[in-house]
């Protein structure tokens, strides 16, 4: 392409410009809507200055800049809607945040308010008192008073049912409440997401449409074999050159000229530029879209006779020729103001035939054309099949891009039209649909598919497919713009048919590919050079699954690609690779790294949202999701799990009477005791509703048969809120043998039965006559099946008839009570307690008692032996003999008894079997059988008495031996003092008691001669002892009183002098002298020994008696060894202190 | 297609940002347009809106077509109010006048007199050149608002004529030599009433945008902003469902009464005092005052057939 040809192509028809809504304004034009190189500008000027990027105001844009009138506005409009349909307008969160929390706070009232009134809806509990017990116990007469049986207690009353629970509400609350705020945790998690994934897609599209120099790249194809052969165009231009004369030309060539004169000596000479070989030939091309594909070649074509120096002007036109411009800045000039001024030139129209059918339809420029004298039509389609109709009507010879057509345009161009050969043989053979297949095959390899590409690639690797195989390819929609574009899925078909049929071939395009994808590299750091190293990277990926190089620096390129604003590009290039091996690597690679947020984001992008707000829907979904969990877990969590509506206990009193009627049980009266208890109630006996009935207000009352008696009755009404309101369980006991009687009685007698007494006799009190009593006796035999003969009717009091019946009936059991223990009958008291509380007593061995049948608790109480219990059943037999049997226990009972008044049980030791020894404790023993001792020693007396254990049995041992001696305790005053009795005597043993001189002889009965020595002095008194008895005597010496001193003393330690004080009669000093015996010495008198000088100094101290000393001596000791001396001094008298 | 694949095109001479037009009568500085009074306030639907910033991004003019009353010479008025730009130069178009009229104007008349009297004011030209509108706005070199009103009354050539000086932003005044060129692009706002076809080459220079006939609501508020205060709304309501009535397309009148027929209308029944209930249950023929609206003899026939 020259550059003149550049200069003048308008801008749209450049192949290397990718314009913006190219195609839809292109699409316009189909429409009727004057689109030309203004409006092109318009719309980029548009584009480029545009500042949003929202879909409306864009179309009103276009819409407003591109039409003349209102109705090219609506067709403008309605084709925007079509090409680029709207799509779901975004929530701006930012904007519209305080509505978003406006509406998530007016939802979740709505919510509360709602599940508020939903609960609402539910009754309620009022609060309801506790009541007093519900069983109110019936007084009845005694049916066994003659045995004296305790009454028994009623059976426990029919349980009522559970009482209901209200519906919780808290529980479902919590869960719902815990719920929402998950659910609105997980909303605004996801909305999260959603705005952090669209802020990525909005900060890598900005850093696309943001990036420095260009977008896209365009493949610098270099062809192989030249587009246009230079033969063809040699010929061309030597026909072309026939025409004109060979005359000189008139444009002065500078460089020739200068050559010239610098060679001649600069003499100057001038050169003019050959002049053109031709007529001048007026170049009118077609610009319509159909024409892009051959675009290439009639450039190559005009270029050839540029270069063959033909002389042409090229003037361009659009689809129709009526309007035809040379420069698109300049303004186009109808086609009749071109001949005008070009009406001397040759004419040559290049087109495919869009141009055919707008000239067939236009008169005048049928005319015009049919004005040039010599023109003719090139179609860049070489093969005359696939023209249209109407090029054949056309007032100009079309001829085909081959050889002979461009020698026949040549002829009619150089004015020798006659010469020109209209048959042009040497056309292509017709295309294939394997022509199509092959040719999708070769485009499916290439990256980014140019027209120039595309047919590099047919003519290196497919020559033999027609170069119409681009005209199929237009009609299936695949050549858009200036790219092939396929469907995935078709390309995908035809990489994997490519695959299989020819690998080699494969990788042979693909390594050819790469050439040209390195002749093609754009400025670096543009988005240009981005889609460039993904092309490669993809080439050199399918090159390497071959085998022949390593896959790792293509994945690595491509996972970095992935990561930048070309992420949905590398996605999509790497989908439509067949998975396996390393692809499927990549694939998991290039899917992580588009989700990651970019490595680097530039300072003035902001940052990724941290956290974002659920949005409206997203809170309608929370808000019902919510609500219906609610609802959902009040069901099942809190649909009777509440507070428990308690029963209200006393609604009603029922009272029970006495009947007035023979043949009733009793009567019950129902009376309503608290405001609001409902008029219609039940009532029930034991578990069974037995009537219902309504009171309003009054006194409900019912007779009770004496077949339904024996129950619980109670009155029980259902609340609004699902509890009872119910009365006192009320025992109606049965009727009694006694009031049966009485009833028959009175009902025979036709009296009432609370007329008869039970000591009525029937003849004399009741005037009953032989009919009434032979009836009395029928009735009797039909309710008891007891016979009564008249005889004994006539004879007996009502009361006896009961007692008859009673015995009869088995009302009671006379019991004979025996009671063995081990293999011997034993007498016993025995207590049976009936199952119902009776509790009856016998005393007696083989006494009878009268009982009711039953299950009994005998406990037997044995005179010697522990209480014992035994289960018994008393069967419903007349008589009965209770035999109750008891195993002796394995150990017997000591009974020590001492009826001595001067012996502790302390002074007692018990000499078991086994041998030991123990002290009695005063309590009864139990002992293994076997020999036991027990022994008794005391001043006065020592007994021993043996007894033989029996297991079972009590053995008691009594210890009451005569005294053989008596006690005499003197009291000596001081414990220096000695005391000597005269004659045999038991004992006599100071007292251990330190100071109290205390002495204590035991002898026996009778005088004894007692002397008590003390400090030298004596005295002796005469005592009597009497047997058993402990008397008291003061036998101490009078004297004088012994004044107490403080000892104090030193002695020498080691030649360290130590200070001691000791004070006090007898006092005791510690030291460290152990096993030591020092004799204490007066200082400068006699060394005290003995009694009253020896001093023993061991671990427990020193005991020293210094007896009459007066303050101010001093005594000092020393050791037997002489080694130690001991100073005292006597300070001062005891009495001091 | 993106509309990031543009193609580098010359740079445009503005911060198109800067000169977003709204469209919410919102004004940076009202006391400026007090002399203009209620034109100062307009409201313009979205497509007007865009219309306007794509014809000042662009820099074309934007051509307004519409019925009168429609708010066409309004919006000029708006779009410099809401930019905070000087107030508007407008050229009101009439039929004589050529396209360089709306550069500048010699008053050759008045200099011919003067050299007769001797006037040495006479020997300076510059005296008697006035510049136009649009000559204005070059030679101010800021950015201004400028309106050719009603540009379908003028000749044939008149918009052809103005293409260059529009596309080239510069004139030059042949007598004197001197030449004006501006640095930026004024905002040209053409009306037309569509009374005549304007040429395709103008056309398809111009930014092209029709304003709808105002929907009656939109009628109520235009009429309540116009009209002075305290008028009866029901008056309103039923003064403009009959000139709903009137503008009917079954009643094919060839003059369709217009706004500012309507506002005229309105402020005689207001004089008047007429009652809306007995307004708004009048027939056509029995509307008092018609002939604020009825402009036509023939239109006027047509309104009392249809009601008879």
């Amino acid at each position: 392409m020259t550059s003149a040809v550049s200069n003048a192509r308008p801008r749209e028809a450049s192949p290397n410009d990718a314009l913006p809504f190219g195609e839809f304004l292109t699409a316009l034009r189909a429409r009727g809507v004057p689109v030309g190189v203004k409006e092109y500008e318009s719309v980029a000027r548009l584009l480029r200055a545009w500042s949003g990027i929202e879909r409306e105001p864009l179309r009103d844009a276009l819409a407003a800049l591109l039409a003349r009138d209102q109705k090219e506005v609506e067709t403008i409009r309605h084709a925007f809607d079509e090409w680029f349909p709207a799509e779901p307008a975004e929530v701006r969160v930012r904007s519209r945040r305080p509505v978003v929390i406006a509406v998530a706070v007016l939802l979740l009232v709505a919510t509360a308010a709602i599940g508020e009134v939903w609960y609402r809806r539910v009754a309620w509990p009022t609060k309801a008192p506790r009541l007093a017990t519900p069983v109110q116990a019936v007084p009845q007469d005694d049916p066994l008073k003659d045995v004296a049986a305790e009454a028994a207690p009623l059976p426990p009353p029919p349980a009522l049912p559970p009482p209901p629970r209200a519906d919780d509400r808290v529980v479902p609350l919590l869960l719902a409440a815990g719920l929402a705020l998950l659910l609105a945790l997980v909303a605004a998690e996801l909305r999260t997401r959603r705005r952090r994934r669209d802020w990525k897609e909005s900060y890598l599209e900005e850093t696309l449409e943001s990036g420095t120099g260009p977008t896209r790249y365009t493949p610098v194809v270099s062809h192989e074999q030249p587009l246009v052969p230079e033969a063809w165009m040699d010929e061309v231009a030597s026909i072309l050159g026939r025409g004109p004369d060979d005359s000189p030309g008139t444009h002065l060539d500078v460089n020739e000229s200068l050559r010239l004169t610098l060679r001649h000596g600069m003499r100057p000479h001038l050169a003019f530029e050959p002049p053109p070989r031709n007529a001048f030939l007026l170049l009118l091309e077609d610009v319509h879209w159909a024409m892009r594909p051959w675009r290439r070649k009639i450039d190559a074509f005009v270029a050839g006779l540029g270069r063959h120096r033909v002389d042409h002007e090229r003037w361009y036109f659009d689809g129709d020729p009526a309007l035809v411009w040379r420069n698109a800045d300049e303004q186009p000039v109808p086609l009749a103001q071109l001949f005008a001024t070009r009406g001397a030139a040759s004419l040559l129209i290049v087109s495919t035939g869009e141009a055919a059918r707008a000239v067939e339809e236009n008169p005048t420029v049928q005319d015009t054309l049919r004005r040039w004298t010599f023109r003719s039509w090139l179609n860049p389609v070489a093969n005359p099949a696939y023209w249209g109709k109407e090029l054949d009507r056309l007032p100009v010879r079309v001829w085909p891009f081959t050889r002979d057509g461009l020698r026949g345009i040549a002829w009619d161009l150089a004015r020798m039209p006659q010469v020109a050969n209209e048959d042009v043989g040497d056309t292509a053979r017709d295309v294939t649909a394997d022509d199509v297949e092959r040719m999708k095959r070769l485009i499916a390899l290439v990256p980014r598919p140019t027209a120039a590409l595309a047919d590099e690639l047919r003519r290196r690797y497919a020559s033999d497919i027609p170069e119409e195989v681009v005209l199929f390819l237009i009609a299936e929609g695949a050549f858009r713009g200036e790219q092939y574009q396929l469907p995935a899925e078709e390309l995908a078909r035809l990489l994997a048919t490519l695959r299989a049929d020819a690998p080699s071939r494969e990788l042979q395009i693909r390594k050819y590919l790469l050439e040209v994808l390195r002749d093609s590299e754009p400025e670096r750091g543009s988005i240009a050079h981005l889609r460039w190293q993904l092309d490669v990277a993809m080439q050199r990926l399918h090159v390497a699954r071959s085998g022949e190089t390593e896959t790792a620096p293509a994945i690595g390129a491509l996972t970095e690609l992935a990561a930048g604003p070309l992420r949905h590009e590398v996605q999509g290039a790497v989908a439509q690779m067949p998975e396996g091996g390393a692809v499927t690597v990549l694939q998991r690679r290039v899917r992580r790294a588009g989700e990651k947020l970019p490595a680097t984001i530039a300072s003035d992008a902001g940052r990724p949202p941290r956290f974002a707000f659920p949005g409206v829907v997203g809170l309608i979904v929370v808000a019902a999701l919510t609500f219906l969990a609610w609802t959902q877990f009040a069901f099942y969590f809190g649909d009777k799990r509440g507070a428990e509506i308690p029963h209200v206990y006393d609604a009603y009193e029922l009272r029970m009477l006495a009947p007035q009627r023979g043949g009733d049980a009793a009567i019950l009266e129902v009376l309503p005791r608290r405001l609001g208890a409902p008029y219609v109630f039940e009532l029930w006996r034991d578990q069974r509703s037995i009537a219902s009935s309504v009171t309003e207000g009054l006194v409900f009352s019912l007779n009770v048969p004496q077949d339904q008696a024996g129950g619980f009755f109670q009155v029980r009404a259902r609340l609004p809120q699902g509890n009872l309101a119910v009365s006192d369980a009320v025992w109606v006991p049965p009727a009694t043998i006694e009031q049966r009687v009485i009833a028959i009685i009175a009902d025979v007698l036709n009296v009432d039965s609370r007329t008869i007494p039970p000591e009525a006799d029937l003849r004399r009190d009741l005037s009953a006559d032989s009919r009434t009593l032979d009836e009395i006796a029928k009735k009797i035999e039909q309710q008891f099946g007891q016979t009564i003969p008249l005889s004994t009717l006539r004879n007996v009091l009502v009361k006896d008839i009961i007692r008859l019946l009673r015995e009869r009936n088995r009302e009671f059991v006379r019991v004979y009570v025996d009671v063995w223990l081990g293999d011997q009958r034993t007498v016993a008291t025995v207590v049976l307690r009936h199952e119902r509380g009776q509790v009856f007593s016998v005393a007696n061995m083989g006494e009878m008692i009268a009982v009711p049948p039953g299950f009994y608790t005998a406990e037997i109480s044995i005179p010697g032996q522990p209480l014992t219990r035994q289960a018994v059943v008393i069967p419903s037999e007349y008589e009965y003999g209770l035999v109750l049997r008891i195993d002796p226990p394995a150990t017997g009972t000591v009974v020590i008894k001492v009826p001595l008044r001067n012996v502790a049980p302390r002074d007692v030791v018990i000499e078991l079997p086994s041998g030991k020894r123990t002290r009695w404790d005063g309590k009864p023993l139990q002992l293994q059988p076997g020999t036991v001792r027990v022994i008794v020693k005391t001043d006065y007396f020592d007994d021993t008495v043996t007894g033989q254990i029996v297991g079972g049995s009590t053995t008691e041992l009594l210890v009451k031996p005569a005294a053989v001696s008596g006690v005499v305790l003197i009291e000596t005053g001081d414990p220096g003092s000695q005391v000597t009795v005269a004659g045999k005597y038991r004992s006599l043993t100071r007292d251990p008691k330190v100071g109290r001189g205390i002495w204590k002889l035991v002898a026996a009965e009778g005088t004894y001669s007692i002397t008590v020595t003390h400090a030298g002095l004596q005295r002796r008194d005469v005592v009597k002892v009497t047997n058993g008895v402990t008397t008291r005597h003061n036998l101490a010496v009078p004297e004088t009183p012994q004044p107490r001193e403080r000892l104090k003393f030193w002695y020498y330690q080691s030649d360290t002098k130590v200070m001691h004080q000791i004070a006090g009669n007898g006092v005791q000093w510690t030291d460290e002298f152990d096993g030591q015996q020092a004799v204490l010495t007066r200082k400068g008198r006699t060394t005290v020994e003995g009694a009253n000088g020896i001093i023993l100094v061991n671990s427990s101290g020193l005991e020293m008696f210094v007896p009459d000393e007066g303050a101010g001596e001093s005594l000092y000791i020393r050791d037997i060894k002489g080694s130690w001396r001991f100073w005292a001094t006597i300070e001062q008298p005891a009495s001091a202190f | 297609m993106s509309v990031a694949e543009a193609q580098p095109f010359p740079e445009v001479p503005f911060d198109s940002s800067k000169f977003r037009y709204r469209g919410d009568g919102s004004v940076p500085d009202k006391s400026q347009y007090d002399s203009r009074g209620e034109r100062g306030v307009y409201l313009a639907d979205k497509h007007l809106v865009n219309a306007v910033n794509t014809a000042i991004i662009v820099g074309q003019p934007l051509l307004v077509v519409g019925e009168s009353g429609t708010g066409k010479t309004m919006l000029a008025w708006s779009i410099a109010s809401e930019l905070g730009l000087l107030p508007v130069l407008e050229f009101h178009t009439r039929s004589d006048h050529h396209a360089r009229d709306v550069l500048f104007v010699i008053d050759n008349l008045r200099r011919f007199y003067h050299a007769q009297i001797k006037d040495k004011r006479a020997d300076d030209l510059t005296e008697y050149i006035r510049y136009a509108a649009l000559g204005e706005a070059i030679r101010s070199g800021g950015k201004r608002v400028v309106l050719i009103d009603e540009i379908d009354k003028a000749t044939r050539d008149f918009p052809n004529d103005l293409l260059d000086e529009i596309d080239q932003m510069q004139f030059e005044v042949p007598d004197t030599g001197e030449k004006f060129k501006s640095a930026e692009k004024p905002i040209v706002v053409i009306t037309s009433n569509s009374e005549r076809q304007l040429p395709d080459p103008f056309l398809r220079r111009c930014v092209f945008h029709q304003i709808a006939f105002p929907k009656p609501e939109d009628l109520v508020r235009i009429l309540g902003q116009r009209l002075e205060p305290g008028v009866d709304s029901a008056l309103i309501d039923a003064a403009v469902a009959q000139f709903g009535r009137l503008r009917a397309e079954a009643l094919k009148l060839q003059k369709k009464p217009s706004t500012g027929e309507l506002i005229v209308w309105l402020r005689m029944l207001v004089h008047a005092g007429v009652d809306p209930a007995k307004l708004a249950a009048a027939p056509l023929a029995g509307l008092p005052f018609k002939g604020a609206l009825i402009k036509n003899d023939n239109d006027l026939g047509r309104v009392q057939r249809a009601t008879s």
